[in-house]
Order: structure tokens, then C-alpha cells, then sequence
């Protein structure tokens, strides 16, 4: 198993204590497509960060390929979502002062690659998304879907072993979102990439191959929808927006 | 490197207007430092016009007279300077390392038909280093071998050559030439510059020749007593009482008679000068330092700001594998380059500043009647204060840094991320 999560609680510390995950146990195998679904307050968010290693939690094990995620010092931290995990967030979370192609190289630059290397390999990953055109443009001059796939270049850039998308297509249009969906799920059939993607949006999780429901900080039904007949986009209870 | 600081570069950009009115703040810190300490030095430089000789430990005695009878001895009398007195402060103590007489006498100095009267002063070739109102201008001063040989030498002031020359040719053309005093022939050897504030001309030669010329004149000047070991002012002190009593006791005067000898100290003048000069540079410091304060409290106050701004930012950073450290780097050495750029530009132009204030206050002495008096002399600052000046911004950029960088370092990257939403 590549992710392997057991008995996993966290707790916010405050005036009232909020306990967010109630005991999660959960595997995902290298190769899997899978979604994290739920709505707002189900802890799928905590349960992501802990999972991109953003943060700790309070019980229970969380290993990656094995390797127990545990009291990690912030720069071993770093270490590992430099090299393990490749993020995709909702608002893009593109540096405005950089190029495509420069934020694209970010992740290699603190992996201590070499300039001309970087570069290199950064070109080759817009290309393959087809943006090389725009490797040179601000993400100000470029529209949302183009952001997400300079996003993307940069989450795949490191050869992680985990790709984490949050809500990838939130701020999408649909259209839009149908291409980066399918983008994803072409990364997860023809590269293999082990993919996950926390939503709310039942179109969005009817592309993965297994749908994970969470709710209330538990873990609820596991859906196995290889047959992708969970909800469509557009459908009448796909769109959740 | 070149990485580091294309993403400075680019950060810089970002807020021109911003960086380049904190950057003049530190320029203007650091260009009042080197505007005050270069007119320190000048000022400095004027008062001492042989400022960087090292410092001369010699004291010069003058014989007095007798300020009260004593053993026959009646009051206010003369008390004269002979080979004894030097034989005797020779023998004085251990820690003479030599002692120098001075003669002198007045004659006509003349070259064929052009005639002046000089005094002239028979000195040790040590007499220039301890005579900083002697400033050798052309050729050289009496030296061992003149002395050693009793050669025929003379150095005479500028005023003095080219009166001889009788014309308004370049007087430095006497040197090598004889000029008779009396029924002897002396050959110039160089040219002192002539003091504005004396009517008459002084003329050196060497302290053995003179003193064989003239038998009958015995009597010296001064004595100079070069010391060493006499590092305090007590010592100094010591010494001197100890010797002024010495000097009284040979003359047969009262031990306790202070005014026998008079004695100019120019080590401890030189020594106590420094320490003025030591006090004065460090005032001007310190206040060059509380200028730039207010820069680097500039940099760090725009240097936080900047922190604030791009928190959502490093929060990427962090997420894509920035490490604390690497933030760190990031904000101080920002803030080192804002503050050495900005200060580099403070400094030149400061040193332009000098060289332009050289140019007027320092180039024009000031009339003050009698005679001409330099208030400033080579204003400006050296290569130490250039390199001082560098650490100091180091230094300065680091602290300004170092809270903004550590507040950015410890952003937490699930926070951060969160408030670009």
C-alpha cells in the first residue's frame, strides 16, 4: 500500500476543543485514482493536509510507501512534500511574480537542480500540457484553465509519488473542468500517477475509480465506481455548485 | 547564488517605489558617516599636520634660569646647556636611548652677489622627525654622515633660496649649490618650506660641524633626549620631575627648582592628541551610527511589511518543499542587499561629498592675520572606514532582517495557503 492511514485523530485545540477526524483508517494503492468527497466541515480538508503532510495529527499512524509521517521537524517536512507529493490546489496557487515556466521550476529549485537543468525539464512538462507557447507569460495573462495545467506541470514536475488535488476544478468553469478531469484521469491511465482528489462535487468524483465518502470525520461509504456511473457533469445531481 | 538572488531581483521589482525610499534612508545613514568622518579627518589632519607618524618619544629640555637663591646660587640665574649636560642626561637614566644637542648662531648667508642673514642651527638628523613645524620641501635634511663627518651641509627655507638666486627662477635650482657664511663654504643639500609667521630665516646645518665652528659657543639651544619604556602619563610624569631635579642638582641649583629646565614632552602631547582624536572619531561614529539607524529600522519596518504581503506566498513555497531555512536566507539576505546597495550608493556619493569640500574648505588656508592657518586638510576617509563601513551595512542588514525573516520562516504553510483564498 502507498498510503496507509490508521486510526488517525485530530483535535483543533481552542475554547471548544473540535475533534475533526474521529479515527480514520484508511489505504490507497499506488496507481489508484481515487476522490475524497464530502461537504464543507466533514474534515476532508483536515484530512488532506495531513495527508500532504501540511499538518500533524494527534493518534494513530499515517505512512507513505511505509514511511511513518510522524513528529516530522518542518524542514524534514519539507524534504518529503518536495519529493512525495505534488499539489493541486483550487485557487492555482501560482507565484504572480514568476512565469510559467518559472513556477513550474520551483519545486526542482528547492531540490537544489541545476538552472539549466530546471529549465529544461520545466519546458518538457509545459510542452507535454501543451503551454509551452506560454512558458514565458505571468499566470495574470493567462486564463484559469491554463493556470491549472502550469499547476499541474508543477505538482508532476518532482515525480511524486502522490498527486493531491484540491478541489482542482472549483474554480472552473465546466467545460474547463471536464479537460482538466480528464487530464487527470489520462495522467492516472497512461502515467500511472496515484492521484487523489478531495471534492465536494459529485461530477468531479464520479471520473476516479473509487470514491471515498467522509462525513463528520469519519470515513463513510467506499464507492467503487469503475464504471464511472456515479454522476456526470452537468447532470441533475452532479453539480453541487 | 545566481538563484538566489534573481528571486531577490525579482521581489525588489515588485515594489521599486517602496525599496528605493528605504534604501535612501540607509544612504543617507551611511553618507552622513562618511561626510562627518572625512571632515574629522580633516580637521584632525590640520591640527596635526604630520598625523600618521608614528609616535616620537622624545623630550625636548630648554635650560631656564633659577627661580630662587640657593648654596650661594642667586636668584635668576641663567642656567646654560653644554656637552656636560649631555653627558650627563646620557648617563641620566637607562631608558635614553640617545641625546641630541642643538646650536645655533646668526650669520650672512650669501651666493656671489645676493647676501640675507639667517639663523642657523646646528641639528642632529633626528631634529625634522621631532620638528613638525620643519616641513622639508625639496632635496633632503641633514643626515648621519653629514653629522658623522662634519660635512659642510645646510638646508635654508624656500624664501631664503630664492632671494639668493636673486631672481623668481625656481628656487629648488640651489641645491648643490655653495653659499658662503662667514669665511666658509657650505653646499645646499635642501629646501625647507619658510615659515609665514618669522621675519628672519632659518637655516640648518649639522649639530658636529657647527658645534666645531664654534669653539667659543658652547651653549646649546635645547637638549632632545630620545626615550623609550615611558608608556604612561605617571611614568612620563616620574620621569620628568626625576630629571628636572637631576638637572637642578648638576647646576648646583635647589633640587626643588622647577624652573632650571623647561621641558616639552612631545611624546605625551602626541599621545594625549590621539586620544582626542580617538574621542572625536568615535563621537562622529556614533552619530554616523544613529543616522543609519533610522534606516535599518526603515528596512526592517518595510522588510516585515513585505513578510505580511507574502505570506500566501512562501505558504506555496513551503507547500512545494521550501524549507524554513531557505525563507530565512530568503528575507535576510534581501535585506542585506537593499542595505549594502543603497548604502554603497550613501558612501560614494559621501566620498564625492569630501572630495568636493577638499576641493574648497580644504584647499584654501584661512587668513587669521599673523599667518595662515589650514581648518581642513585632506578631508576624506580611508580604506579603513570604506571597509568598516561595509561590515557596518552587513551587520546592519542582518538585524534589520532577521526578525521579518524569522517571522517568515515560521509561517505555517496550511495558514498561509489558506489566507490567499
Amino acid at each position: 500500500m502507498l498510503i496507509e492511514l490508521k486510526d488517525v485523530n485530530k483535535t483543533y485545540q481552542g475554547a471548544q476543543p473540535l475533534h475533526v477526524l474521529k479515527g480514520i483508517n484508511l489505504a490507497i494503492d499506488r496507481g489508484e485514482f481515487v476522490s475524497i468527497m464530502g461537504s464543507s466541515g466533514s474534515g476532508k480538508s483536515t484530512l488532506l493536509n495531513i495527508l500532504g503532510i501540511l499538518d500533524n495529527y494527534d493518534s494513530g499512524e499515517y505512512r507513505i510507501d511505509g514511511k511513518l509521517i510522524w513528529d516530522l521537524s518542518e524542514t524534514k517536512a519539507a524534504e518529503y512534500r518536495n519529493k512525495m507529493i505534488g499539489f493541486i490546489f483550487q485557487s492555482y496557487n501560482l507565484i504572480g511574480f514568476k512565469t510559467a515556466v518559472e513556477n513550474v521550476e520551483l519545486p526542482l529549485f528547492y531540490q537544489g537542480v541545476s538552472r539549466h537543468k530546471r529549465h529544461e525539464m520545466a519546458m518538457e512538462y509545459l510542452d507535454k500540457l501543451g503551454l509551452a507557447q506560454w512558458a514565458g507569460h505571468y499566470p495574470n495573462e493567462m486564463s484559469g484553465g491554463q493556470k491549472q495545467r502550469v499547476a499541474i506541470a508543477r505538482a508532476l514536475i518532482t515525480k511524486p509519488d502522490i498527486i493531491l488535488a484540491d478541489e482542482p476544478t472549483g474554480a472552473l468553469d465546466s467545460k474547463t473542468s471536464v479537460e482538466i478531469m480528464d487530464l487527470l484521469k489520462e495522467l492516472n491511465e497512461k502515467d500511472k500517477m496515484t492521484i487523489i482528489v478531495v471534492t465536494h462535487e459529485s461530477g468531479v468524483a464520479n471520473y476516479t475509480n473509487r470514491i471515498i465518502h467522509i462525513r463528520d470525520g469519519v470515513i463513510g461509504q467506499i464507492e467503487e465506481n469503475s464504471r464511472h456511473d456515479a454522476a456526470a457533469f452537468g447532470s441533475e445531481n452532479g453539480m453541487l455548485k | 547564488m545566481h538563484n538566489l538572488f534573481s528571486e531577490i531581483w525579482s521581489s525588489l521589482k515588485q515594489n521599486k517605489l517602496r525599496t528605493a525610499l528605504t534604501g535612501f534612508a540607509v544612504s543617507w545613514g551611511i553618507f552622513i558617516i562618511v561626510v562627518l568622518l572625512g571632515a574629522g579627518n580633516g580637521l584632525m589632519n590640520a591640527l596635526m599636520s604630520n598625523a600618521g607618524d608614528e609616535i616620537r618619544q622624545i623630550i625636548r629640555v630648554y635650560p631656564g634660569s633659577t627661580s630662587k637663591p640657593y648654596k650661594g646660587m642667586k636668584e635668576n640665574t641663567r642656567i646654560r646647556f653644554s656637552d656636560k649636560d649631555m653627558a650627563f642626561t646620557e648617563e641620566f637614566s637607562d631608558l635614553i636611548d640617545d641625546v641630541y644637542g642643538t646650536v645655533s648662531f646668526s650669520d650672512t648667508l650669501s651666493l656671489g652677489k645676493e647676501t640675507i642673514s639667517s639663523y642657523i642651527l646646528g641639528v642632529s638628523p633626528e631634529y625634522i622627525k621631532s620638528s613638525n613645524w620643519v616641513k622639508l620641501i625639496a632635496g633632503r635634511f641633514i643626515n648621519k654622515l653629514d653629522m658623522d663627518e662634519c660635512r659642510r651641509s645646510i638646508v635654508i627655507d624656500n624664501s631664503a633660496a630664492t632671494q639668493l638666486l636673486g631672481d623668481d627662477e625656481n628656487y629648488t635650482k640651489i641645491i648643490g649649490k655653495d653659499i658662503s657664511i662667514g669665511l666658509n663654504s657650505f653646499k645646499v643639500v635642501g629646501i625647507i618650506e619658510a615659515d609665514e609667521g618669522n621675519w628672519g630665516h632659518d637655516s640648518f646645518a649639522p649639530y658636529s660641524t657647527v658645534r666645531k665652528m664654534r669653539v667659543e659657543g658652547t651653549w646649546m639651544n635645547n637638549i632632545d633626549i630620545k626615550f623609550h619604556g615611558l608608556e604612561t602619563k605617571q611614568q612620563n610624569d616620574d620621569f620628568e620631575k626625576a630629571y628636572k631635579r637631576a638637572m637642578s642638582t648638576f647646576h648646583n641649583a635647589d633640587p626643588e627648582d622647577t624652573r632650571t629646565t623647561y621641558i616639552w614632552n612631545m611624546y605625551m602631547d602626541n599621545k594625549e592628541m590621539n586620544k582626542a582624536m580617538r574621542i572625536i572619531r568615535t563621537a562622529l561614529w556614533i552619530l554616523g551610527i544613529l543616522t543609519l539607524l533610522s534606516g535599518i529600522v526603515g528596512v526592517s519596518n518595510i522588510m516585515l511589511i513585505t513578510v505580511k504581503e507574502r505570506t500566501h506566498e512562501f505558504g506555496i513555497r513551503k507547500a512545494l518543499g521550501a524549507k524554513p531555512g531557505s525563507i530565512l536566507k530568503l528575507i535576510v539576505v534581501e535585506s542585506i542587499v537593499i542595505t549594502a546597495f543603497f548604502g554603497y550608493l550613501g558612501m560614494v556619493a559621501g566620498m564625492v561629498a569630501d572630495k568636493l569640500m577638499d576641493n574648497t574648505i580644504g584647499a584654501h588656508p584661512m587668513d587669521i592675520g599673523i599667518t595662515q592657518l589650514y581648518v581642513f586638510k585632506n578631508i576624506g576617509v580611508g580604506l579603513d572606514v570604506a571597509v568598516e563601513a561595509t561590515l557596518l551595512l552587513i551587520v546592519a542588514g542582518t538585524i534589520a532582517g532577521i526578525i521579518p525573516a524569522w517571522k517568515g520562516a515560521r509561517v505555517r504553510p496550511i495558514e498561509a495557503l489558506r489566507e490567499g483564498k
